[in-house]
């Protein structure tokens, strides 16, 4: 059953009595455009990792609260229970991609996760970012943005119902990133619930049908 | 092919280590210097040597100083052995990356255990990307008035963002079911 991500009181803190996120209470419906925004250090990378059970399971800290994506706490079950469910495209593509062709970095996942079809997963993976003619190629070889697409498609190749990106945007140019932000728009529009993390009210206003405003460790507006 | 080539190397790593003979050792390491030379520049050559020569000159002179319980003959002639057999080990590896690609040994070691071979791609894919990095750090050092005397401004931060890297990189790996 898609219930959505749901935050239930949640607070977390990488050290003692240095609260990054406070009390949060917060509700991701199945088939939202949603944006996080916020100023540097507000938290919005780690609520990421809150979104996919990295926090707790892998990142440690003091937490405290409730996350369930569909119903089943993030406490409960390891990451790769929540990976063919939430895709996560981290800030830095530079620092996310680490085999030696395109194809074998889509297919990590695919393999991690002991899905069949897998040349034919990664075939319209990179089809959906229009990435496929880099089939074989080295991913460190290719631009920043192309990295960036790359990074979406290993996302995408899961089928993921929830796709969750932090800062897609903050080192790509403007075609790029309306580029990034129309495909974004095709696969809400196909099912997938969208989550980005975005500095540019531009982007906010042209493509978020909600926006969550993070500020002292707090969430202070869902408009 | 690509195993044939491993094999060869290993092979001949094997043989090198185990001739003592200096006339066959010479014999060795200027064929390997020909190969090397035609098949690469030679600024890159040189650039690759340079740094390995100081290591040879300062293993000779320690020979010959501190290996006092032999005659001076010995020690000349142990310490040519051991500075040929080093060149010729590291002529054999640069011949062969250069003409082996990174993708192209990864796959010649996919008999390995699937684990430990993950743990070679990641880490062979890696190393081009860090020697860059350590160049743009260089660079940026540089802008700010580094002059090459102190080693330490370039590996803190090269070494900072490896972690960093890796760090980001297992985060990477879990979020895509590892």
């Amino acid at each position: 059953m898609n219930s959505g991500i749901v935050f239930s009181r949640v607070s977390f803190s990488y050290l003692k009595n240095q609260p990054v996120l406070t009390n949060l209470n917060l509700q991701i419906k199945p088939g939202d455009f949603f944006t996080i925004t916020g100023i540097n250090g507000s938290g919005k990378s780690t609520l990421t990792y809150l979104l996919n059970g990295l926090i707790p399971q892998q990142i440690k800290g003091y937490f405290t609260g409730q996350v369930t994506i569909d119903s089943v706490s993030t406490r409960e079950k390891p990451v790769s229970f929540f990976a063919a469910k939430v895709g996560l495209v981290f800030q830095n593509p530079d620092f996310s991609l680490f085999n030696l062709t395109v194809k074998d970095e889509l297919a990590f996942g695919l393999k991690n996760l002991h899905q069949d079809n897998p040349d034919q997963k990664i075939k319209r993976a990179l089809e959906q970012v229009h990435m496929f003619k880099y089939l074989n190629r080295d991913p460190q070889s290719l631009s920043f943005g192309q990295k960036q697409k790359i990074c979406l498609a290993c996302a995408l190749a899961l089928n993921p119902d929830y796709l969750i990106l932090d800062e897609p945007t903050a080192m790509l140019d403007h075609p790029s990133a309306i580029e990034l932000y129309q495909i974004l728009t095709r696969l809400n529009q196909q099912g997938k619930t969208i989550v980005v993390v975005e500095h540019h009210q531009e982007f906010i206003d042209k493509f978020s049908q909600r926006t969550l405003v993070l500020h002292e460790n707090k969430l202070h507006a869902a408009a | 092919m690509q195993r044939l080539k491993l094999i060869a190397l290993i092979l001949i790593s094997s043989a090198l280590i185990s001739i003592n003979n200096l006339f066959w050792l010479f014999a060795c390491l200027l064929i390997l210097l020909l190969a090397n030379i035609f098949n690469s520049a030679l600024s890159q050559l040189k650039n690759r040597l340079t740094p390995l020569l100081l290591t040879v000159v300062l293993l000779i002179i320690f020979q010959l100083l501190f290996n006092s319980s032999q005659t001076y003959s010995v020690r000349w002639l142990q310490s040519l052995t051991a500075a040929i057999k080093i060149l010729s080990l590291s002529l054999l590896v640069f011949l062969y990356t250069a003409t082996t690609s990174i993708n192209q040994i990864s796959q010649t070691l996919n008999f390995l255990p699937k684990t430990f071979n993950f743990m070679l791609t990641i880490t062979f894919s890696l190393i081009p990307v860090i020697f860059q990095e350590a160049k743009t750090i260089i660079l940026l050092q540089k802008c700010r008035g580094y002059k090459n005397l102190n080693p330490l401004p370039i590996i803190i931060p090269l070494l900072h963002r490896t972690l960093k890297r890796s760090e980001q990189i297992a985060l990477t790996m879990t979020s895509r079911g590892y």
